[in-house]
This record gives C-alpha cells, sequence and structure tokens, in this order.
C-alpha cells in the first residue's frame, strides 16, 4: 500500500481495473460500443472475464435478482430441443442457420403456466 | 441466481451428449451457465434502454434465445481454452445492440453523419468525422503509466479493507473457501463481503464518472 492509501498495481492489473471501470460506466450509460470493447478484451483475459461476472452477480444479489427454478428447468427444456433439431439437421445436411427451433420465450411462457 | 441453476435435477440427460464435439461443448456450457448470462443479459436490455420494468425477463429469454442460435451458427469459433463466458455475452450485446439499432430505426430517429458534422466545424466529411470519433488504439509508455496511476486511483475510492477484498478477489482470484481463508471469515460471509465492496465500489465510481462525465470518460475512451 502506497503513502496516499492507493495500492500498487501491475501494468496487467492497472489496464484490468481501467476496462473493469469503463464496463461499469459503460453499463451505467447504456454505452454499448464501450461494452463490447470490454468484452473482447475479457475473451482474450479469464481475469476480467471473472470480475465482470462477479460485477453481475453482486449486481443480482443487490437486486435480489434471480432465474427461477421453473424457468431455468424452461430453458433446459428448450436447450434440448435445439440440440434434437441441430443433430437432425447434421444428419440431414441442411443449414444450420435454416432451421427454426421452438423459441425458448414460449416454451418458458408454457413452463411458467403451472 | 447462479445458485438456482444448480438446483436443476442433474439426472437430466445433457441435450448436449447427441451433438458433435465443439457444439455439444458448447450446449453444456450454456446449460451450466444459463442462469448467469441471463442475469446479464438483462442487465445488457436494461443498461441500453431496450425495455424497462416487466418487459426486461421476456425480452432478455428473446435475446439468450438469438444468443444460443448464432453461438451454435458459428460454433467453429468456440475455443474452450479461451474465456467462453465472454465471447457468449460479446453475441448477447450484439444483439442487445442490433435490436436497439432497430428500435431507433422504426422510431425514425437517426442522426445521419451529415447531422452530426454540424457538431464538428473543422470536419469537412465523413471519413474525417469517424477519424475524430474514433478513439486512439496505439498505446504510448507514458500513456500506460498513467494509466497505471489512473487504475490505482480507481480504487482508492474505496476503503483500504474494500481493496484488499477486491484485489484478492478479483485480481489474484481467491474464490470460495480460498478467499474466506484469506479474510478470515466463513465462506457465506466473504461473499457478503466481497459483492458489498464490489457495490461500493461500482457506486463510488459511478458518482465519481457524473462528476467528470465529459473529461474523465473521454480520456478513458481513448485510453482503451
Amino acid at each position: 500500500m502506497m503513502q496516499d492509501g492507493r495500492v500498487p498495481l501491475s501494468e496487467q492489473d492497472a489496464r484490468r481495473l481501467q476496462f473493469y471501470h469503463a464496463y461499469i460506466v459503460a453499463l451505467a450509460q447504456g454505452d454499448g460500443e464501450m461494452l463490447a470493447r470490454v468484452l473482447q478484451a475479457a475473451e482474450q483475459d479469464s481475469v476480467l472475464e471473472r470480475m465482470l461476472l462477479a460485477l453481475h452477480a453482486a449486481e443480482a444479489q443487490e437486486k435480489h435478482v434471480t432465474t427461477s427454478l421453473r424457468e431455468m428447468r424452461a430453458i433446459k427444456k428448450a436447450l434440448q430441443t435445439y440440440a434434437l433439431l441441430e443433430a437432425q439437421v447434421a444428419t440431414s445436411g441442411h443449414s444450420a442457420h435454416r432451421v427454426d427451433t421452438a423459441p425458448l420465450k414460449n416454451v418458458a411462457e408454457k413452463e411458467s403456466e403451472y | 441466481m447462479r445458485q438456482k441453476s444448480g438446483e436443476v435435477d442433474e439426472r437430466e440427460n445433457n441435450s448436449a451428449t447427441i451433438l458433435p464435439s465443439a457444439k455439444q461443448q458448447l450446449l453444456l456450457l450454456i446449460e451450466t451457465q444459463t442462469g448467469v448470462l441471463l442475469g446479464v443479459i438483462r442487465s445488457y436490455v436494461s443498461a441500453m434502454g431496450l425495455a424497462t420494468g416487466e418487459d426486461v425477463p421476456a425480452l432478455a429469454l428473446d435475446v439468450l434465445q438469438e444468443t444460443v442460435l448464432e453461438a451454435l451458427a458459428h460454433s467453429e469459433r468456440f475455443d474452450p481454452q479461451r474465456p467462453c463466458m465472454a465471447w457468449l455475452l460479446g453475441i448477447a450485446l450484439n444483439i442487445v445492440r442490433r435490436k436497439k439499432a432497430t428500435l431507433i430505426k422504426q422510431r425514425q430517429h437517426e442522426v445521419q453523419p451529415g447531422q452530426f458534422m454540424a457538431h464538428y466545424p473543422g470536419v469537412h466529411n465523413e471519413a474525417e468525422l469517424f477519424e475524430q470519433l474514433s478513439p486512439s488504439t496505439c498505446p504510448d509508455p507514458a500513456q500506460e503509466v498513467e494509466e497505471r496511476e489512473q487504475a490505482s486511483l480507481l480504487l482508492a475510492l474505496v476503503s483500504q479493507e474494500d481493496q484488499r477484498v477486491l484485489r484478492l478477489a478479483l485480481l489474484e482470484g481467491f474464490e470460495h473457501a480460498a478467499l474466506a481463508q484469506q479474510l478470515g471469515l466463513t465462506p457465506g460471509a466473504a461473499r457478503v463481503r466481497l459483492h458489498r465492496a464490489l457495490n461500493r465500489l461500482r457506486r463510488a465510481w459511478l458518482a465519481s464518472s457524473c462528476h467528470c462525465e465529459n473529461a474523465g470518460v473521454a480520456t478513458e475512451r481513448r485510453a482503451l
């Protein structure tokens, strides 16, 4: 710790903190371009990626935002549908882009009707 | 959020088992990280002003769906050795941005470059305008020293105890039990401690950025 209360940082950590700070400000300001740039950097840096995920986890906890078990099951079911359709596409030779898969949203809505 | 995902019955078959390797791994990742992905996408949807209130979860699901399709369509780019969540979130963010752009076009509130140029008297054409707006990507040594100083100052906005927690958890990678051990706390208390420190840092940064929005953020954008 420096005398003025600042923490000495390596060049890499300083860079990470700069990105982390930019990400938080960009989230608050809706700056998609900056968010994309930080995510691009995080694709090359697992520490930065972990920092961003920790930020969102803390935000979710603060706002008490959770994904319900029912919603998770619905999404899981939809992903299985995707996988089945993708597998069918793989065997039939058609492009995956042309597969009209069941929307997650619809599956989730049906699930939430319970 | 994340803890909920763990509650899904693990005995259910993974959808990934029926697909070839890259897609298998990708789907497995998406399945295990669905709660995290959906939470972050909700943040993006809100932050980008794409939806508000009760509309956010439904739109976030739409975005997640498109993210899954786009990721599967580009599964050749999926590299399990690299940070994959950042890659997936990048796809999700692009989808949010595209939806936002479409929304803006629909509302016919587009600002044409020609209109924008009126605010830059020294700029004579669109190429010069984009050049002026593009951030510099060539750091020099003096700039790097300055950045380290700035980053150090960023952490100084919170207490020394918060700095210690953040440094251990974020930069040095201590997680869960290891972080708790370093702090001399239970894992639960350490998690709460970290989240509080993160939120204090976020609030301090946002308060700080409000004060120097024009100067500070512009400098930072150039630096990055």
